[in-house]
């Protein structure tokens, strides 16, 4: 194991009291590994109190001693211009970006070794400032828990015998994904770029759209061992300054140990977390977002995950998709109305095919009540436990369509649609007349744009089945008044989830059931609180023959 | 409990709206039609008019205590024993009108669509949801209330389209053919149904612009008056002057005969869960204006628990009817009716007389105020 002499010698140049309590835990730490965990462990806690020593070897030791000898944690020694000062470039393999570190070795070591650098701390930042090739980005680090944060998260760090003090130098560039069109958001019309892993390049994205000064972004460090860079986008002077507070505020309080996906922060900023519904609206899309940011929202981008998260939303909001913006407004509109036509039969097709059925035959015409009945003749179960197999069924094989391997999943589909079904109907234990009601709702949750809204309906409709099986429309009326009752009751981020429609403002319902074409669209939506409530001139933008222009 | 709560005139008379006439819309018109036959619209708006103005004298009662509901201002004016005895009276009184919408529904709901399910099951399954809601806060219930009322003013206004065919203008009577006694006498029976509006006693304190609370008071009671009117007037143009009369629900008979290319008939099911959540919003406001009585009248600082045995209450109360047709004679005979207008009236009236006394002695201890 690795002499911890190094250290003692950093510990006894600080000269602090914590230092002695340091220099108790290492007793022991070079022969005993486990000691040697503990005694990082320490230093980890204290890493935020721990300078930075002028003998670049003592940083160095106590550096390894925490990140417990990483090997891709790379060092390189060498010694700085005429004066020959030494000096040490540390930086995390793969994290950095491997020619942006070439380029800085070949500046410091061959460009300019026959140049004088300075040897105090701001003369040698400003020198490196001036002559090195990472220019202005030069920052100086003043203890070692921003060393090692700055060194995971991608950056260099340099560091010169003589000074208390590193510089880092930013050369993040790891492999990410290029951007492509969202697996679940895809369009028709519109753009085929998605979001991707890299925080950083997704903000991009959004700059590519909103090419304004006013776009805000603000950047947090989330989660105690995943340091996550997380960022808050949003348009000054269109987004509310309270709203944009309460999202900074929500952020900041969150205390957790690792951020590995946006859903973690979901769940952890947004307004009732016990319910089904998302009050926090989750995109892959940049041109969404963007959207939205021109509607007064804020957007929170994740690094590590193409998922963005937008808020406040609404309930409506996850039944609009961005090509009905991008589409013609009676096509936009006529598809929005058949999304809330089946976002009904996503919720109640089993149940009321189950109440009519069982409890209200005499809604049925003869002829199609005798064919249902012949159909259902010699099935064993009741209609509601029938129809719980089925949902139970569907549900499962859609899981396993998304979680096997995209050959394996598509078998896995024929095998259950295809054989499981007509086997199922043909053995006599469902009828193919609710074969038929399962695949249509099944069809209809797909028909929902946001992801988790849809979500939120399936797992409705067990509940709904239930219902109605025990108590036919009554149950269902009474079911239907409860989940009224409690999307009523929902806010996201002091926004109603029902708005536009609960409380009512008839002036958004412009872009509610239908979408009015976009000349009249002149207001960004009432019940969004924002700073500018015009979103554009129509006198200028409404079509007009050229007679009248 | 009320300083954060804030309600839009809009929401303020849909509740009003939905309030006063979905109930009457199942018991009321029978006997209108055996009273006064077709000219039962004509005692609905009368009755409407009379029981408007008990609602309108409970909006100005109201008006006159700032931001204080029935039993709040109860206790306020009339210190805590008597105040407390008048907010028990109104929560009493509100728990009642419960109880009895809760037995319509249960009646109803067992007679037409769940035959042999026990109606305490029935009842209490209602209750659950009505107290949730109640629970979450009178702005949930008043938001659900705006979606009860556009679902049921559809229906009702599609409803004349859809039994087109069945209306026969030849078996119309002429205008007031039993002369204006008979009307007189069924406006009688409408009148304490219009006069629970004396209800806004509790809600108008919630009004985010209070100037305008006549305004909006008169809109949901001027809806609920035209929709009502509507369906009865329907239920003549359908069945005749006489017919009417002998269905315990008429207006029910009416939806019965919806047929739509032969294809779309016997929908009531659909159209009782539109009225079933219009019932909801009622049962809803009465438990919330007892709950919140209760809690005020014991100086309780939630209306919550109290609705919790207020629900309890009301299901038990509920109990207690041998059926619809035991409600129906309660609420046609003239001991009942006049006993529900005197609290209708007495109530805000007691109100009215404390706060002027008060007023009036608070002038006589600084005559320069």
């Amino acid at each position: 194991m690795k002499s911890l002499q190094p250290v003692r010698d950093y510990l006894r140049w600080w000269r602090d009291p914590r230092a002695t309590l340091l220099g108790g835990v290492l007793a022991g730490a070079e022969e005993n590994s486990r000691k040697r965990e503990q005694a990082a462990l320490h230093f980890i806690d204290e890493a935020k109190s721990l300078p930075i020593s002028p003998e670049p070897a003592q940083n160095w030791a106590v550096l390894q001693l925490m990140l417990g000898a990483a090997p891709d944690v790379v060092m390189r020694e060498f010694t700085l211009g005429t004066g020959k000062l030494p000096a040490m470039l540390l930086f995390t393999d793969n994290m950095a970006k491997r020619t942006e570190v070439t380029a800085m070795l070949d500046s410091m070591m061959v460009r300019l070794r026959d140049e004088q650098f300075p040897t105090g701390a701001e003369p040698l930042e400003q020198y490196l400032k001036e002559r090195s090739i990472t220019g202005a980005d030069v920052t100086p680090v003043k203890n070692l828990s921003d060393v090692t944060t700055k060194l995971l998260t991608g950056d260099v760090v340099l560091m010169a015998k003589g000074l208390q003090v590193a510089f880092r130098m930013p050369a993040t560039g790891f492999e990410h994904r290029t951007p492509e069109e969202p697996a679940a958001e895809p369009v028709v019309r519109g753009p085929k770029e998605g979001f991707v892993e890299t925080g950083a390049v997704n903000i991009a994205l959004v700059r590519r759209r909103l090419h304004d000064p006013r776009l805000r972004v603000e950047s947090f460090t989330i989660g105690k061992r995943s340091n996550t860079p997380v960022t808050m986008v949003y348009l000054a002077g269109v987004a509310w300054p309270e709203m944009v507070d309460e999202v900074r505020r929500r952020l900041k309080r969150i205390n957790i140990d690792g951020v590995i996906e946006s859903g973690y922060i979901e769940e952890l900023i947004e307004d009732a977390p016990g319910s089904p519904f998302p009050l926090v609206k989750s995109t892959e899309r940049p041109d969404v977002v963007a959207g939205e940011l021109l509607e007064g929202r804020v957007a929170i981008i994740t690094d590590g995950t193409p998922h963005a998260l937008v808020v406040p939303t609404t309930f409506t909001s996850g039944m609009q998709a961005s090509e009905d913006y991008y589409q013609k407004w009676p096509m936009a509109s006529f598809t929005r109305m058949l999304r809330y036509l089946f976002l009904v039969v996503a919720l109640l097709g089993p149940a009321s095919f189950i109440a009519v059925t069982t409890y209200h035959q005499e809604m049925l015409p003869t002829q199609l009540l005798l064919s249902i009945m012949s159909a259902r003749e010699g099935v064993p179960f009741p209609a509601m436990v029938e129809a719980l197999m089925m949902e139970i069924a569907f549900e499962a094989l859609r899981e396993a369509g998304v979680r096997l391997p995209k050959p394996v999943g598509q078998a896995v589909s024929i095998v259950g649609a295809l054989v499981i079904g007509e086997a199922a109907v043909q053995a006599g234990l469902v009828s193919p007349i609710l074969v038929i009601v399962v695949a249509v709702t099944g069809i209809a949750s797909f028909v929902i744009p946001m992801f988790p809204l849809a979500l939120a309906l399936r797992l409705l409709r067990f509940p709904m089945i239930i219902l109605a099986g025990s108590f036919g429309f009554y149950g269902i009326t009474l079911g239907l008044i409860a989940i009224s009752i409690h999307l009523a009751s929902l806010r996201s981020f002091g926004v109603p989830y029902m708005a536009p429609t609960m409380p009512a403002t008839p002036t958004d319902f412009k872009d509610l059931f239908i979408r009015v074409p976009w000349w009249a669209l002149v207001n960004r939506p009432k019940f969004m609180p924002v700073m500018n409530r015009k979103r554009q001139e129509p006198e200028r933008n409404k079509p007009a023959p050229p007679d009248e222009q | 409990m009320s300083r954060h709560i804030q309600m839009s005139g809009g929401l303020f008379a849909c509740m009003m709206c939905i309030f006063s006439y979905t109930a009457a819309i199942l018991l009321l018109p029978s006997a209108l039609f055996k009273l006064a036959g077709q000219s039962a619209w004509v005692a609905v708006v009368l009755g409407a008019a009379a029981g408007g103005l008990i609602g309108l004298f409970a909006v100005y009662v109201a008006l006159r205590n700032p931001r204080m509901s029935a039993a709040q201002s109860a206790r306020y004016l009339m210190g805590k024993w008597l105040g407390g005895a008048v907010g028990l009276l109104y929560a009493g009184f509100f728990i009642w009108i419960y109880a009895l919408s809760l037995r319509q529904i249960v009646d109803f709901v067992q007679i037409m669509l769940l035959p042999g399910t026990p109606n305490w099951v029935i009842a209490a399954l209602m209750a659950i949801v009505v107290l949730y809601g109640v629970w979450e806060g009178i702005e949930v219930t008043a938001r659900v209330a705006f979606q009860a009322l556009v679902a049921i003013t559809v229906a009702v206004l599609a409803l004349p389209m859809l039994v087109y065919p069945e209306i026969r203008a030849t078996q119309v009577e002429p205008f007031l053919w039993r002369g204006m006694p008979a009307v007189y006498d069924a406006t009688w029976l409408v009148v304490p149904w219009f006069g629970e509006s004396m209800i806004a006693l509790t809600f108008v304190q919630y009004l985010k612009n209070r100037r305008l609370a006549y305004r909006w008071f008169l809109v949901g009671l001027g809806m609920a008056t035209f929709l009502l009117t509507l369906l009865v007037a329907l239920g003549t143009l359908v069945f005749g002057p006489d017919l009417p009369g002998r269905f315990v629900f008429p207006v029910y008979m009416v939806i019965q005969q919806i047929s739509v290319a032969r294809f779309i008939e016997r929908i009531e099911v659909v159209l009782i869960m539109v009225w079933l959540s219009g019932m909801f919003i009622k049962l809803s406001m009465c438990q919330y204006a007892s709950a919140e009585a209760i809690s005020h009248a014991f100086g309780l600082g939630t209306h919550r628990w109290p609705a919790v045995v207020m629900a309890v209450v009301g299901v038990l109360i509920t109990e207690m009817f041998k059926g619809t047709l035991d409600a129906f004679h309660l609420t046609t005979s003239p001991v009942y009716v006049l006993t529900t207008i005197a609290i209708e009236v007495g109530i805000p009236l007691v109100l009215l007389i404390a706060s002027l006394l008060r007023s009036a002695s608070q002038r006589k201890e600084s005559p320069h105020a």
